[in-house]
Parts: structure tokens; C-alpha cells; sequence
């Protein structure tokens, strides 16, 4: 909403300088959010809140000011020269509501003998000030009435009206209506119209029709002047698709008591700058007349709430400034301006209080009291662990969107996003679905780094990913962990073996250990998933020979592998990547992030080293574990430190080496004890594994 | 004699400290003390030597010996601190070389910032909570006061799954679902994801996130909305950042306020990220609208509280200095990696 200072001043008398105004208004609740121009030429661009329809319009602004800066109100002058017309306008012409609901109150007059013609150049002014466009004398002193008092107006050529009527009513099935931007609309049955005694001439409170709009062979001129419902407005202008200054501030809130002020108003100025003559008399349709709301306050509920000690007389003195009839010490009663919508509840009356005070006038207090509830609960905790553990495993965080597109998700061999909760009204096609799995997006973060020229990327991401549950309204919400990388993690890597920098399958394994083993998950095991398997957790993303599904105590909680190849080259990314993906939900009901003290054994260890040569087909974990059930107590830990396959190796085969650790907590071991079980575990892995075990 | 004895000894003090290594060292330990050595063949002539001049001459060879031992020893200390010295010199590497470490890995600089909000809260008593980003008209409009035809709809622009079913334009609907399930007193923030259906620009994005925060019990006062609101803000910007407060409109609060801070960058002195105002909008906020309470079931009349909603971007991008929101989600990592 643009305010011409100079206009302004025509109602108030302003002694601050623009800018002490527009603090003014800041401080008092009407956002001034640009002033355009210096001194008395200043236009200043408001924001008014959607509550504030009375401030829409000049004189609504003067009466803040007025309220703010304890300077009285000049409203314009709204008498009609109307002496000068021959016959009176109810014999011309008349008015009949058939909606009462939709349209309280409907007032008219009859201007005759107009010459339309372009408008006086200070008329011309006010409206390019205040953001219109001039169009004619006519409309013009519409517009400028509008920006004035805030009443839409809407003037018709008379003579193209039907029967000399105005019908207001619902919208018949089928009607439809060229509005004067020249677009045929179809009208639905709730939208309320302006008639005449055969079809609807405007859509009431969003626009005008062309079939009697003002013209330059206009002659006689019908003004309406009305209250519409705001709710009404609002549908139907969203109906249509379209907002104009009309129905911006009909939906928000018009002055039930003005229409015939108003169209005063407009008459005076109509005949002034047309030459027309105004017809005695007004037509006044107000078959619901809209009461003012009366309230009580009381002054102890004014302080109880603010944390002030504001006295009764300075509350009444307040409410009076903003036109609101006060009378008694406590309660007060107040009548309510009906120029405000927005005053329903002794609350309400509370903040005109508040702003006239002033905020900054208001104390400042802390509250007191301790709550038990204060922190994070587990859920959260357990989620700040999950990220406090990645990023010490050095992986950089990453957000990315829950909404993406079916494209990308077939892309990562994620679906096709039809089970996804699609949204009904998306913004663009880039995001158009919520997403069902973390892999889309943290695919993507790695292919646009890569295109950035980012090889080495490490990464995780704490996010939901959502699924639709039956016929829930709404979705299951699972917290998820991603984790993706490519390239080396190393800050400087010169002198190390580049197959050990780079990430790779293990690398993303051991990260996931960690995390499990800090969550307190006793049983980790990571199993291939078959060809044929791999709907759960959306395998399809993985490389078939390098994947495995993540089971914790039993439970599946997580996916990991290699990018599948084909992913991979869709994405752009030029070397083999790895991700994985972690229900952290799932984890959640079991996570013990406390860990229990271990006593350190005294006694000393004993070392041995054992190095065999099996079939590659034999898991690295079978063997691990038959070491351990054969070693008993004994061994304390089983360490693989090699693995190998190539020359002087059997194809088909491996060699593999462990480093055993022998201890007792109770004595010291013996050599030949030691000796003796290692015996033991050689020979069951001969015969259990068929193992050739290299001796010496 | 004794004139061969001096002469030795200057020859010792002459010859010891030029030898260059142990092996010529040696060489001149058993040159000087050797069974051939000139030390041994005086002492061997000692018989020809007077008995009154014998004590007088063997205390001189003595002294010879033990000056040329202490000579060779003090020689064979300088020697082979050279040399050790020489070998450390031939282990010399470069240390101008770059270090070598794993990587260093950082929290997103959403993350950061939301950390340092829900610490500074929770650190004044309050409960981090969260609900669900696919919500409800209910939840999300209604049960706040904005009617179905509501006009601060507009400012809500929503994506919609159902008509009943949206993706949630801000943190408030937590406000609902907590004070559901409890009595007051009730002190939370919630940290969220919510969407609005905004093109996206420097400025704007379809998801972006929010903590709202809210303080419900008997006697809580606009007071103590702006005590508890300036706290925050000296906690996050610094000690010397002031708050103002302006009468704002938002439909579940009554009344609102919008919350400014002073602009830390140039100290009020007008600068770009103040746009010359010397107050930056950070926050919205109010006490509770009764009809919300209300709409939980609380005595509107008996309880009092304060709401208030931030922008977590927006807080990240005035205290890192980004210009651009859209950064938050390309993840490049030469952004991310500047943030610590």
C-alpha cells in the first residue's frame, strides 16, 4: 500500500519529518517497508497485515497517525451538490439484494449528463502516487475514492443496464460473464454477481463486465457503493484466479457503515471533474445491518498479560484515540469502530493497548522456573550421536531436500516414485514427489560435486524419508542415515599406496561398525543380498557382487555397497562410489549409548600369527569365527592383517593371515598351553575349511 | 728426561685436537701410549734415572699419561658428537612437505546454527520436541486460528497431498500437538523442516526450516516474551546486540510482534545487511492467541504464554555472511567446508 506524505497531511497534521513517521508507524504496527522520494513528496510503501483492512486506504492510515501522534482526524468533505439533477434516482432506477448473506448492504447513485474524458492532471498524480493507472474521469474518481477512504466503487454506463436494474444475487448455473480485461468467465453457483434484469454485469467485489463499462459515449453513470462478504470475495476471486484492489480489500474487511458516505464522496468529485449532475437522493439497500462489537476490558487483564502497570484512564484514553467509544473505569466498555474486523475479544483490546503504549515501553522479564522436561529427548540424542559420530569419522554433513522427482529416483534404481506421496499442486517438475529413500538425493550431492570439480567426496546426511502407511492420513516419518563417498578422504595422500586412500566397500563398512558398536548393537552382521532379493532396502542402487544388507541383533537396520555401475554412469561419476543407508528408527527402540566399563586384563598376552591359503568362497567371517569357538576362552582377539590373491596363489584361492592373542584373566599362560590350543585351531581349519596352513 | 716428557706433552696438545675421527684418534692413543710409545720407552729408561731424581721424574710421567688420556678422551667426545651430528644430517626430510591426515569432517552449517539455537533454549529450561513435517489443515491452519478463507493464507502458500494434507508452512502445528498431550506448564522449541510454495531464489526455497518456541503457564507476560527473546539474542549474536520489538500480525498470537536486533555487523551504523536501517528482522513472535489455547483445551483466562518462530537459514546467513540461500543445498563441498 503506497501513502503520498503530501496526501496524507490533507487529513492530519504531521509535524515529524518522513522518516520520524515512518518509525512511527513501525513502532505502532504499520510496517513501512520503503520511502520512495524525500520531504512532503515521500511516498511511503506500507506492508498492512492481512488484518488491517481499515488501513487500507489514506484516511485509515491518517487515523493511526492521528492515534500515534495525538493529532485530531480531518476526514474529506462527502456532501453532494445533488440540488442541480432533475428527478430523484429512485425513480430512475433500482436495487434489489437477493443474497442479504453476501451482500449486506448495497448503496447506489445515479450521476447524469457526465462527459468522459481524461481527468485533471492533479487527479492524473494521486493515482500514479498511490500505484493506479488513470483511465478516464470516471473510473478515475473510482479509483481515487478507493485510495481514500478504501471503498471499491464500481461505476456502470447506465444505459447498457437491462430494465434499470441492479439484481444481487448468486450466479446461475451455466452464466458467464466478459470481465473488462476481455476474458470470457465462467461463473459457478456460489459466487455472488451484480445483475441487471437479464444477466450479471460484474463479478461483485473482483471486477466489473464490459458490456457496461464506462465508455467515452457513456452518458449517465450508475454508482455502486457496497458491503460485500469478505469470505465470499475470497472464493470467488480465488475462483478465478485473479486479485484486484477491489477484492484485496473486500476480503479483508470494507467499512459497513460507509457505502453512502462513500458514494457521496464520489458523486461530488464525479460531477466536479465530468460536468455531470447528480440525481437527489441514494439508493440504500442494508437488509443486515452490521452492529459494532462491544467489549469489556479490564484494566488488571491489560497488565496481567503485558507485565505492566498501566492505569485505567491512560487504557481509555488509548482506546478513544482509536475511535473506539469508551465509557466506565473497570471494566471498561468499549464500542468497537465497525471499521475494524479485527477487534473480537478483550485480547484483541489488549494489543491496541500494547502498541499505542509501545513495545519498547514494556518491560523485559525472564520467566521463572525449572522444568523437568528441559533437553533433548532420546529420539534427538540419539540422532546427535549418530552425526557427532560420522563427522569424527571425518565425513562432511550434508542437507539435502525431502522433495525430488520421480526421474531421479529411477535413476538411482530406486523405483519409480509411484507409491511416494506425489504433491497435488507442485511449483515445478524438479520436485514434485516426497521422498520415499535417502539415495536419489545423496547420489545427486556426489554427481554435483563431481561436476564442480570435487573427486574426493565424504559424506553423510540425517534426514526422513516418508511412506505411506494404509489408509493413515498421514505418512510414517522414518529418520534415516545416508552416507556416501568417492575418491580419497586423505587432506594430503603423497607417499601412500593410492588403492588405500581410496573409499571403497570396507571403508564404509568400518564407518558402519563404528556407528553400530556405539549404539550398543552386540551382533553385527553384514550378509550378500542375492540377485532376486533385492527390493528390501533398495538394493537395486548397489552393484550385485557388492552389496550387503546390515543386520543388528537380528534386525535389518541398514544397506551398503558398492554404486551400482549403471547408477553410477547416469550420475555422472567417473570412478566407483560407495553408499549405504541406516534406518536410524530402527535402532532407536535398542540404542545404549552408555557403555559399561571393562576390567583390563593384567596377565601378559601372548602373540601367534597363523597364515593359510583356502578358497575365496569361504567367508572371511565362517573362518574368523572358527578360530575363535576353537580357541575358546583363550583368544582374546582375532586380527586379520592380510588378505592376498594373485601370483604364487592358486587361482581360485587366497591367502589370509590372522594375529591371535592369547590371555588369561586369572594366570599367567604357559608357551606350550598356547602351543597346544593354536594346534587345535590349525587342524579345525584344515579339516572344517580345508585350509592349507603355512607353517614356519 | 723430564725435557722428553714437556716435549711429549706439547706433541700431545699439538697432535690430539687435530685428529679428525676416531680411527685417527686411536692411531694417536697408540701412538702416545702404546708398548712402542714414547711414554713406555722413558719410563723403561727410569733405571738410568738417579734415585733422587726418580720420584721427581715418575711424578711427571704421570702427569703426562693423564694429560694425554684426558686430551685423547675430550678428543673422542668432540669426534663423535661431529659425527653422530653428520648422521642426523643425512636423516634430514622436509618438513615444509603437507601433513597427512584423514580429513576433518564438519557438521552442515544448518546443523551448526540449529545446535547453538537449541542449546542456547534448552539451556533456559526448555524441551526440544518435534512432530511431523505431512500434516493437517488442522494442525497447520485451523487449530492456530486461520480459518479455512483465512487471507494470511496467502502468506502460506502450501503444497498440498489431500485437501486435508500438507506439507506443514511452519513449526507452529508442534505448538498443537504438545499442548494436547499436556498440562501446562509447557516450555518447547521445535526444530523443523517446512515447505511453502515459493520459487526459489536467492532468498526463497520450497523447504527451509524453522524453530518455533513456546511458553505456556499461569502469569506469563509480553514481559517475559521480551526478556526471554533479548537473551536469545545476545547468547547468538553477542552481548552487545539490543532487541526492539514491533506490533506485527500473526493469527495465532495476540498480540504479535515482530523482533529486530541491532546490527551486529556495524554496530547501528548502517551497513548492507542492515540496509542502512541498523536493525535486522530476525524473529516473530506473540502471546499465545486465546482461541488457541482454547483449541487445546486449556482456560484461556488461567494461562497465559508466548510464542515466537525463527527462520533457521535466515539465522545462518546473517551470522555467516551468505548471500545466497540456495548454497545451504548444492553441498558443494568448498562451501560446507568452511564451516567448522
Amino acid at each position: 500500500m503506497r501513502v503520498p506524505v503530501n496526501w496524507l497531511k490533507e487529513y492530519v497534521k504531521i509535524d515529524e519529518t518522513v522518516e520520524e513517521l515512518a518509525h512511527l508507524l513501525n513502532m505502532g504496527g504499520l510496517g513501512v517497508e520503503e520511502i520512495r522520494g524525500e520531504g512532503d513528496d515521500a511516498v511511503l510503501v506500507l506492508e498492512v497485515t492481512s488484518n488491517r483492512g481499515d488501513c487500507l486506504s489514506i484516511v485509515g492510515v491518517a487515523r493511526e497517525v492521528a492515534a500515534l501522534t495525538g493529532q485530531e482526524l480531518k476526514y474529506p468533505s462527502c456532501e453532494v451538490p445533488e440540488e442541480w439533477g432533475p428527478g430523484s434516482v429512485t425513480e430512475r432506477a433500482s436495487v434489489e439484494i437477493l443474497d442479504p448473506d453476501l451482500c449486506p448492504r448495497y448503496a447506489a447513485r445515479l450521476i447524469t449528463g457526465v462527459r468522459v474524458a481524461e481527468s485533471p492532471d492533479w487527479l492524473k498524480a494521486r493515482l500514479e502516487a498511490g500505484g493506479l493507472r488513470p483511465i478516464n474521469n470516471i473510473v478515475d474518481v473510482t479509483n481515487y475514492v478507493l485510495l481514500e477512504l478504501g471503498q471499491p466503487l464500481h461505476a456502470f454506463d447506465f444505459a447498457t443496464l437491462q430494465g434499470e436494474k441492479i439484481v444481487v444475487r448468486r450466479a446461475r448455473a451455466g452464466e458467464t460473464l466478459i470481465t473488462i480485461d476481455g476474458l470470457e468467465r465462467d461463473l459457478a453457483e456460489e459466487m455472488l454477481v451484480i445483475a441487471d434484469a437479464e444477466r450479471p454485469v460484474a463479478i461483485a467485489g473482483v471486477m466489473g463486465g464490459l458490456a457496461t463499462e464506462v465508455t467515452d459515449q457513456t452518458v449517465d453513470i450508475l454508482l455502486e457503493s457496497a458491503h460485500f462478504n469478505p469470505t465470499s470475495v475470497r472464493r470467488t476471486r480465488t475462483k478465478i484466479g485473479m486479485s484486484t484492489e477491489a477484492s484485496y480489500r473486500f476480503e479483508r474487511w470494507v467499512d459497513p457503515s460507509g457505502p453512502v458516505r462513500t458514494a457521496n464522496r464520489a458523486a461530488q468529485l464525479m460531477s466536479e471533474v465530468s460536468g455531470g449532475s447528480v440525481l437527489p437522493g441514494v439508493i440504500d439497500i442494508y437488509p443486515k445491518e452490521i452492529k459494532p462489537v462491544k467489549l469489556f476490558l479490564r484494566p488488571s487483564f491489560v497488565n496481567d498479560r503485558l507485565g505492566t502497570n498501566i492505569a485505567s484512564k491512560d487504557v481509555q484514553e488509548m482506546l478513544r484515540s482509536l475511535e473506539f467509544a469508551v465509557s466506565g473505569e473497570d471494566p471498561i466498555e468499549c464500542v468497537v469502530p465497525t471499521t475494524r474486523n479485527d477487534i473480537l475479544i478483550e485480547t484483541d483490546l489488549v494489543e491496541e493497548v500494547a502498541r499505542l503504549f509501545g513495545y519498547d515501553n514494556i518491560p523485559t522479564t525472564i520467566p521463572s522456573g525449572v522444568s523437568h522436561q528441559a533437553g533433548e529427548g532420546p529420539r534427538k540424542r540419539l540422532e546427535r550421536r549418530a552425526r557427532e559420530l560420522m563427522v569424527r569419522c571425518g565425513l562432511q554433513e550434508v542437507w539435502t531436500f525431502s522433495l525430488t522427482r520421480p526421474a531421479a529416483m529411477e535413476s538411482a534404481g530406486v523405483g519409480n516414485g509411484a507409491a511416494a506421496l506425489q504433491l497435488r499442486n507442485p511449483l515445478t517438475e524438479d520436485y514434485t514427489l516426497l521422498r520415499t529413500s535417502m539415495i536419489p538425493g545423496i547420489v545427486e550431492v556426489l554427481s554435483n560435486n563431481a561436476k564442480v570439480g570435487n573427486a574426493d567426496v565424504h559424506i553423510f546426511e540425517i534426514g526422513k524419508i516418508y511412506l505411506p502407511k494404509g489408509d493413515d492420513k498421514l505418512p510414517e516419518e522414518r529418520n534415516m542415515l545416508a552416507v556416501a563417498a568417492m575418491g580419497s578422504n586423505w587432506s594430503g595422500s603423497w607417499g601412500l599406496d593410492r588403492t588405500t586412500v581410496q573409499a571403497d566397500f570396507y571403508a564404509l563398512k568400518g564407518i558402519l561398525t563404528h556407528l553400530l558398536e556405539d549404539f550398543g548393537v552386540k551382533e553385527i552382521g553384514y550378509r550378500p543380498v542375492a540377485e532376486g532379493n533385492e527390493e528390501r532396502g533398495s538394493a537395486k542402487s548397489l552393484h550385485p557382487g557388492r552389496r550387503a544388507e546390515v543386520i543388528a541383533d537380528g534386525i535389518p537396520v541398514a544397506i551398503l555397497g558398492e554404486i551400482h555401475p549403471m547408477v553410477a554412469d547416469t550420475f555422472d561419476l567417473a570412478g566407483r562410489a560407495y553408499l549405504a543407508t541406516l534406518n536410524l528408527d530402527a535402532l532407536s527402540a535398542t540404542a545404549c549409548l552408555t557403555h559399561r566399563y571393562q576390567s583390563l586384563l593384567r596377565y601378559p598376552a601372548i602373540d601367534r600369527d597363523i597364515s593359510m591359503i583356502l578358497r575365496v568362497e569361504v567367508a572371511a567371517e565362517i573362518i574368523g569365527d572358527l578360530i575363535r569357538e576353537t580357541g575358546g576362552d583363550l583368544v582374546e582377539s582375532v586380527t586379520l592383517f592380510d588378505v592376498y590373491q594373485g601370483n604364487n596363489i592358486e587361482v581360485g584361492k587366497r591367502s589370509l593371515a590372522y594375529s591371535l592373542n592369547f590371555r588369561s584373566p586369572d594366570r599367567t599362560l604357559t608357551d606350550e598351553e598356547v602351543d597346544g590350543c593354536l594346534a587345535h585351531i590349525k587342524d579345525a581349519l584344515r579339516e572344517k575349511l580345508g585350509a592349507a596352513i603355512r607353517e614356519g | 728426561m723430564t725435557q722428553k716428557l714437556l716435549e711429549l706433552q706439547a706433541e700431545a696438545r699439538d697432535a690430539v685436537p687435530a685428529a679428525n675421527n676416531s680411527a685417527d684418534i686411536e692411531e694417536l692413543r697408540r701412538h702416545f701410549l702404546g708398548k712402542k710409545g714414547p711414554l713406555t720407552q722413558i719410563l723403561r729408561g727410569m733405571g738410568n734415572v738417579t734415585p733422587e731424581e726418580r720420584p721427581i721424574v715418575g711424578k711427571i710421567a704421570n702427569e703426562t699419561r693423564e694429560l694425554i688420556e684426558q686430551l685423547l678422551a675430550e678428543q673422542t667426545e668432540r669426534v663423535s658428537a661431529r659425527e653422530s651430528e653428520s648422521s642426523f644430517d643425512a636423516e634430514r626430510i622436509d618438513v615444509t612437505l603437507p601433513g597427512r591426515a584423514l580429513n576433518v569432517g564438519n557438521r552442515h552449517p544448518l546443523t551448526i546454527v540449529l545446535d547453538e539455537i537449541c542449546d542456547i533454549f534448552t539451556g533456559l529450561g526448555f524441551e526440544i520436541v518435534e512432530g511431523p513435517e505431512v500434516e493437517t489443515d488442522w494442525y497447520n491452519f485451523v487449530a492456530l486460528n486461520i480459518p479455512p478463507d483465512h487471507p494470511a493464507r496467502d502468506d502460506h502458500a502450501s503444497f498440498y497431498i489431500t485437501d486435508d494434507v500438507l506439507l506443514r508452512t511452519e513449526t507452529s502445528a508442534v505448538q498443537i500437538r504438545t499442548m494436547e498431550q499436556r498440562q501446562p506448564p509447557v516450555r518447547i522449541i521445535a526444530p523443523g523442516r517446512v515447505y511453502r510454495r515459493d520459487a526459489v531464489d536467492r532468498t526463497h526455497c520450497h523447504t527451509f526450516h524453522q524453530v518455533e518456541g513456546l511458553l505456556v503457564d499461569e502469569h506469563v507476560t509480553f514481559a517475559d516474551l521480551k526478556g526471554t527473546l533479548d537473551v536469545f539474542a545476545k547468547r547468538m549474536f553477542g552481548e552487545r546486540v539490543r532487541t526492539t520489538f514491533r506490533p506485527h500480525y500473526f493469527p495465532f498470537t495476540e498480540p504479535s510482534a515482530e523482533v529486530d536486533i541491532s546490527c551486529f555487523l556495524c554496530d547501528q551504523k548502517g551497513c548492507g545487511v542492515c540496509k542502512g536501517s541498523g536493525w535486522i528482522e530476525v524473529l516473530g513472535s506473540g502471546m499465545v492467541h486465546p482461541k488457541v489455547l482454547e483449541n487445546v483445551g486449556y482456560d484461556s483466562e488461567k494461562y497465559s504464554g508466548f510464542a515466537f518462530g525463527m527462520g533457521v537459514e535466515r539465522l545462518a546467513m546473517l551470522k555467516f555472511g551468505i548471500d545466497d540461500i540456495r548454497l545451504f543445498y548444492e553441498n558443494d563441498l568448498r562451501f560446507l567446508r568452511q564451516f567448522r
